[in-house]
């Protein structure tokens, strides 16, 4: 289990990988990618000192982590082709967005770059100018087939988004932290200040997409937690998103916006149109989304569809013997489908289907 | 009861309207026939395995010989291929997502371009069906056969009954509704079965 040994290990993993039939062409470049940078390590162990070998090694883990998520049969696909409409407003270049498939009520981003630590630590490695931007998010894999639940997705990538503009970061610039607490370090409270501001962004960036249904998620994941040193309490989380998406003025909402315009040369803007899915839905049909507008804006419609049958059942297709499951099941896969068809159309047809 | 031919059949699918024939989605306008529309084969798979159990049980004394454990999920993308080996059994499903009115019901079958390599699938859904059109693919021939995800595998003959069907509202609560995925048989949800059991142990 020495770390060279792993090494081995990881690239004969990755190598099994890049052979899946499952994976697109650009998730097999990056795994074949890694198992050369791999291989290289281990042909210049003696080269390399040991603290690099080590860090590389532990991020070729978590790397693995994510791509095996990756594969089709794997992925929450519909999810994730959603996502990469979402990123595509802010950042142009390609991405690859890959997911970890977790047995856990559990979504993370991990902003960990194995290819720019490649490209900072192993200077003998030839393939320096490959610099694929990847985003590493995770999410419970029973969740896969099931849309709506993972409308906290979208809160990932705003971290990521964030992550890439160093938007909170540049805040801190535009705007100074409140006074130091006594007995609190400075640097401990300008971290607490930076990470509150990194929530906040993310949550805002949710809304974009997913209006009020950013909000109704994290209420059903914490719907009482009070301030941390890494997150905002709850009520002023939904507070902030809340003011967004009503149009009220808020200081924090400003500030980030304005840090956005700086390094992302845009703002926050809501994106979604909420579609009326009500009377497909009753009938157990499939929605037909007619814009990128309506795309986002399934999830929150399907959100408040799914819940409200849930509460009070009205839908002609629910009756006494159907579970909670059941139903959510039914919904998630009426979603689902909405979104597959909507990109199977975008494909067929060869152009996006929203005119802008 | 009367077949529906084109004209019908463009009148009454898609217009949105309580008594439409619901397919989303429709590619292309040439899917609609003289008498039937063409449906693709869709991107999800289950595909049967052998396991270390001698058979799959309907009414299973323990979990481990139940229908799901004897298939496996596969997904391709739109234009991908998927390869069905002969004398395999794979579930799949179409492309599209299908409404029936209470009184129409659908006879899906291969289309003859596929019927004479060997793959057959013959079909029926009720009235009131809501789904993808679920296809038990079988390779009756000696070769292997390439299917490409999107290609029109099936076609659909739409007839008119005289009368509606309330076929969801009647009986038991109907196993396949909404379905999105190839879904694995759920004979053992039978009421029948738990009967006949019962009866071979007297």
């Amino acid at each position: 289990m020495t770390p060279l040994v792993n090494l081995h290990i990881l690239a004969k993993r990755f190598t099994q990988l890049s052979k899946s039939v499952y994976f697109d062409p650009a998730f097999r470049e990056f795994s074949q990618k890694t198992v050369h940078a791999i291989q290289h390590v281990i042909e210049n162990a003696d080269y390399y000192p040991d603290d690099v070998i080590r860090q590389f090694e532990n991020q070729a883990w978590r790397v693995m982590q994510f791509v095996r998520g990756s594969r089709s049969n794997d992925a929450p696909h519909e999810t994730q082709y959603v996502l990469r409409k979402a990123l595509k407003d802010w950042i142009k270049s390609e991405a690859l967005l890959s997911s970890a498939a977790l047995e856990d009520f559990i979504f993370f981003l991990n902003t960990e770059d194995i290819w720019d630590f490649i490209s900072r630590s192993l200077n003998r490695l030839s393939d320096q100018k490959y610099k694929p931007l990847v985003v590493r998010i995770g999410s419970p894999e029973a969740f896969k087939h099931r849309p709506v639940f993972c409308i906290p997705l979208f809160h990932e990538l705003g971290h990521f988004v964030d992550h890439y503009y160093e938007i909170s970061k540049s805040s801190l610039l535009l705007s100074p932290i409140p006074p130091t607490p006594p007995n609190l370090p400075l640097q401990t409270w300008q971290l607490i200040n930076l990470h509150h501001r990194m929530e906040h962004f993310a949550d805002l960036f949710a809304s974009c997409y997913c209006g009020e249904a950013s909000n109704n998620s994290l209420l059903a994941i914490a719907p009482d937690n009070p301030d941390s040193p890494t997150h905002p309490s709850t009520k002023k989380r939904v507070a902030v998103v809340g003011d967004f998406l009503n149009g009220r003025a808020n200081q924090m909402i400003e500030l980030l916006q304005q840090a956005s315009n700086a390094r992302a040369k845009q703002q926050l803007t809501v994106k979604f149109a909420l579609p009326e899915v009500d009377s497909a839905f009753n009938d157990v049909l499939t929605y037909n989304i007619t814009n990128e507008n309506e795309l986002y804006g399934i999830f929150p419609a399907s959100w408040n569809y799914l819940h409200s049958q849930l509460n009070t059942p009205t839908a002609p297709w629910i009756d006494n013997e159907l579970t909670a499951y059941g139903v959510e099941k039914t919904v998630n896969d009426l979603v689902e489908k909405s979104i597959r068809n909507f990109e199977i159309k975008e494909r067929w047809s060869g152009v996006p289907t929203d005119a802008n | 009861m009367s077949l529906l031919t084109r004209t019908e059949l463009q009148a009454r699918i898609n217009t949105g309207k309580p008594d439409q024939i619901f397919i989303d989605p429709i590619l292309e306008e040439s899917q609609i026939g003289a008498v039937s529309v063409d449906l693709r084969l869709g991107c999800d798979f289950l595909v049967s395995i052998l396991n270390h159990k001698p058979s799959v049980q309907l009414y299973p004394t323990d979990n481990t010989s139940e229908p799901e454990l004897f298939f496996q999920n596969a997904r391709r993308d739109l234009g991908d291929t998927f390869l069905l080996h002969p004398s395999q059994t794979v579930l799949a499903t179409s492309l599209e997502y299908v409404g029936l009115p209470s009184d129409v019901y659908a006879d899906v079958v291969s289309r003859s371009s596929y019927h004479r390599l060997g793959v057959s699938i013959s079909s029926m859904f009720h009235p009131g069906f809501r789904g993808c059109i679920s296809l038990e693919l079988f390779n009756h021939s000696n070769v292997p056969i390439e299917l490409i995800v999107g290609s029109r595998l099936v076609q659909a003959r739409l007839f008119r009954n005289e009368h509606d069907v309330a076929y969801f509202q009647e009986g038991p609560r109907r196993k396949y509704i909404g379905n999105v995925r190839p879904t694995i048989s759920r004979a053992s949800h039978d009421i029948d079965i738990a009967q006949l059991v019962e009866l071979s142990k007297k």
